[in-house]
């Protein structure tokens, strides 16, 4: 059950942690290992404790998504009820340290301390991850880390490690299921005792990357603790037909969205080629307007193939209109010269930096 | 290592949404400062500010992969639908665009650097081919408006002649061999919705789920089941742990208190006097019942199978009975059951109206239900 996050918001994010807390807990990261070895000085066993990406021991400080879940300065309230549209950058991620339980900014901090919601897809990019990490093209070879903006449909986590006690399967996928619940839609929640591992999959893979940094090191009972990496696919066959499915249904809808946008940007930009028209004095319509058009689109496409995907259809439109008056009246219009400068002004300037 | 030569002259490629929308943009260039995401070879990097507050954005992969898969340097979106690169060569599959040229993307370190060192080779890879190309890509666009109204016909036909929820098991072969018994004969698959006097249950078992349903649809069901008052009045969490086995087709779900159980189950109603509660999420039914205490699943796979096809049968019957109980199905009551039920009752129900006698087959009320 994922709490409700607007009632909580209403309030600022507290401090999780003090500063004197973190200074100290600075110097236990330095420990990178289980063993301290007096010969060598060095610590040994275990070099992964001080990464993030598979535990050696279990994290202390966690996040209690009731407590410590408020609004900071990357989303103040006011912002939020009515001037949402004109504040500036709409683009702020979730904070890192929120999710691991260790901010000691609270209300002061520059990002969300908030579990990922549906609305931030599309305000985040593709390519980084919920904390505004790049992403990469592949997976790490051991399914750690950010992930990979190449697999856009990733939303399983494996937990698993010498650490993870399992005593009972039920009980312990019922735990798995309320605490990972907390920050997002769980759809399904697999333990498998034998091999001492477990599967949680969420409905957004957003969910999930918060979740993995999340619960990285927690545990179910007093000394156990898990490490969260990205699950491969699952190969069975009916899940697989599932996964299928549901990537057709989401073909759909997106074809769906495409259509409208289609219908509604075709319409707009007629009305946009219609009133430049009116605007260019001199411009005589020879034709009829809709061969018209569809001769403003090809002589560009052609002309520069790459410009036309900074340039959008109207301008381009625009573009051709004025491009026909030029030929009439044999001069340069100002407004050409100002889109033209929006491509080429990097190339004359900026070599001998 | 090459660089590509067009790099550091051209302006890179960047749909409208990355640039912002302020008219006048500053950029940085700097040469060979980064290397390409998918080919690993030095590119120009450019960064901008998109809003004047904003952090800086800067492309990511190069202009020849980008020409290549005709998507934004920066978000790696389509540049003519705005959709991701995967989700467009689906889109173009589902518009029934066959020459999609090399649709594999390398995956190889040499192939990737091959691939995108050779672009009058490689001119598009994927669907890039169709989408450049502002007219196809609107043709495509047009042919898939025909496309999704005939799938939408088609969906509204099957809903129509009450196909859409079909389950066509493709079991494995030696699930007949496979003993169950012990673990299905303790399922309360008879149990009762009614909350019962002496008794105070917290736990509810559910079956019929699918694997099309994800569990947070069905904790969603049941908390929009609880009544206000109670929960305006309880702070706590209404649901204490929801635990499934999708292949087995059931599930426990546990409440805060037997009263929040109460609570809940007071809105469902039960499909016979004595039996489980029947709700429908998503369009699956699902059947609800008191349990004690929650019981492990089944340890291996097909036993969790071979328990799922038998709850699957079970659900048939259930459905069969819980039609004729309506009284709006055309199938005659006694056609329920034929000549299968070794000992039945007859209930009968609704003196006014046209007498219906229902056989309820309570052979699966001892727990030893067959195959």
């Amino acid at each position: 059950m994922i709490p409700n996050v607007t009632e909580l918001l209403t309030k600022p994010a507290r401090k999780q942690l003090s500063q004197a807390d973190l200074e100290l807990l600075h110097v236990q990261s330095q420990q990178s290992g289980l063993t301290y070895n007096i010969w060598f000085q060095k610590w040994s066993h275990g070099s992964s404790v001080g990464s993030s990406n598979m535990p050696m021991i279990r994290s202390e400080n966690h996040l209690n998504i009731l407590k410590d879940t408020g609004y900071t300065a990357a989303n103040p309230p006011s912002t939020d009820l009515a001037t949402k549209s004109s504040s500036s950058s709409p683009s702020s991620y979730c904070c890192i340290y929120y999710a691991k339980g260790i901010c000691v900014k609270g209300s002061s901090c520059e990002y969300l301390h908030r579990p990922p919601l549906d609305s931030d897809i599309l305000n985040w990019d593709q390519t980084r991850d919920c904390f505004g990490r790049d992403k990469h093209s592949t997976y790490r070879d051991d399914m750690t880390g950010v992930g990979s903006f190449n697999d856009t449909f990733q939303s399983t986590l494996y937990l698993g490690g010498q650490g993870l006690i399992i005593r009972n399967e039920a009980s312990f996928q019922g735990e798995l299921s309320r605490m990972f619940g907390e920050v997002g839609d769980v759809e399904m929640v697999r333990v498998i005792k034998a091999k001492n591992c477990a599967f949680v999959k969420f409905k957004s893979g957003r969910s999930a990357e918060f979740a993995k940094e999340c619960f990285q090191g927690w545990g179910c009972y007093e000394s156990d603790y898990w490490g969260i990496r990205w699950a491969n696919e699952d190969p069975d066959p009916k899940v697989k037909a599932h996964r299928k499915r549901q990537f057709e249904q989401q073909t759909r809808d997106v074809v769906e969205n495409l259509l409208k946008k289609f219908d509604s940007g075709q319409t707009k930009t007629d009305n946009e080629v219609v009133g430049i028209a009116e605007e260019v004095e001199d411009y005589k319509v020879a034709e009829a307007p809709n061969s018209k058009e569809v001769k403003a689109i090809e002589p560009a496409a052609t002309e520069d193939s790459h410009k036309k995907s900074i340039i959008d259809q109207s301008s381009l439109k625009y573009l051709s209109v004025l491009r026909n008056k030029v030929n009439l009246s044999q001069s340069k219009t100002p407004v050409v010269a100002k889109k033209q400068a929006l491509v080429n002004s990097y190339d004359s300037d900026s070599e001998d930096e | 290592m090459s660089t590509t030569s067009s790099d550091t002259t051209q302006p890179p490629a960047l749909c409208e949404k990355c640039l912002g929308p302020s008219e006048h943009l500053r950029m940085l260039r700097d040469q060979n400062s980064l290397e390409c995401k998918l080919c690993t070879r030095p590119f120009t990097v450019y960064k901008w500010k998109p809003h004047p507050n904003s952090p800086y954005k800067q492309t990511i992969i190069c202009l020849t992969c980008s020409r290549q898969r005709n998507c934004c340097q920066c978000c790696l979106l389509d540049l003519t639908y705005g959709i991701s690169v995967q989700m467009r060569d689906e889109v173009l599959k589902m518009a029934g665009v066959k020459s999609l040229s090399n649709e594999m993307t390398p995956k190889n370190e040499v192939t990737k650097l091959y691939v995108a060192g050779n672009e009058d080779k490689f001119q598009s890879l994927g669907g890039a081919g169709v989408s450049k190309d502002q007219e196809k890509a609107r043709e495509v666009l047009r042919k898939l408006a025909i496309i999704t109204k005939q799938q939408e016909d088609e969906k509204n036909k099957l809903i129509a002649s009450g196909k859409n929820h079909q389950t066509n098991d493709k079991l494995p072969q030696n699930l007949e061999k496979v003993d169950v018994t012990k673990i299905f004969s303790k399922l309360p698959l008879n149990g009762s919705i009614t909350p019962e006097q002496e008794k105070k249950y917290s736990t509810l078992f559910i079956f019929g789920i699918d694997p099309s349903l994800p569990d947070y649809k069905i904790t969603n069901h049941f908390t929009s089941l609880i009544p206000q008052q109670v929960q305006t009045t309880t702070t706590a969490q209404p649901i204490k742990a929801y635990v499934s086995c999708q292949k087995s087709r059931y599930a426990y779900l546990t409440l805060s208190s037997p009263e929040m159980a109460d609570a809940i189950t007071k809105g469902i109603k039960p499909i016979k006097d004595q039996g489980p509660g029947r709700i429908i999420v998503e369009n699956v039914p699902l059947f609800v019942t008191y349990v004690s205490k929650q019981r492990d699943f089944a340890k291996s796979n097909i036993e969790r199978l071979k328990i799922g096809s038998l709850i699957s049968k079970f659900i048939r019957k259930l459905n069969d009975t819980g039609n004729a109980n309506g009284n709006n199905t055309k199938r005659k009551s006694e056609s329920v059951d034929g000549g299968k039920a070794k000992k039945s009752k007859t209930i009968t129900k609704n003196p006014e109206k046209k007498e219906t006698t229902i056989i309820v087959n309570s052979t699966a009320d001892d727990g030893s239900f067959e195959l």
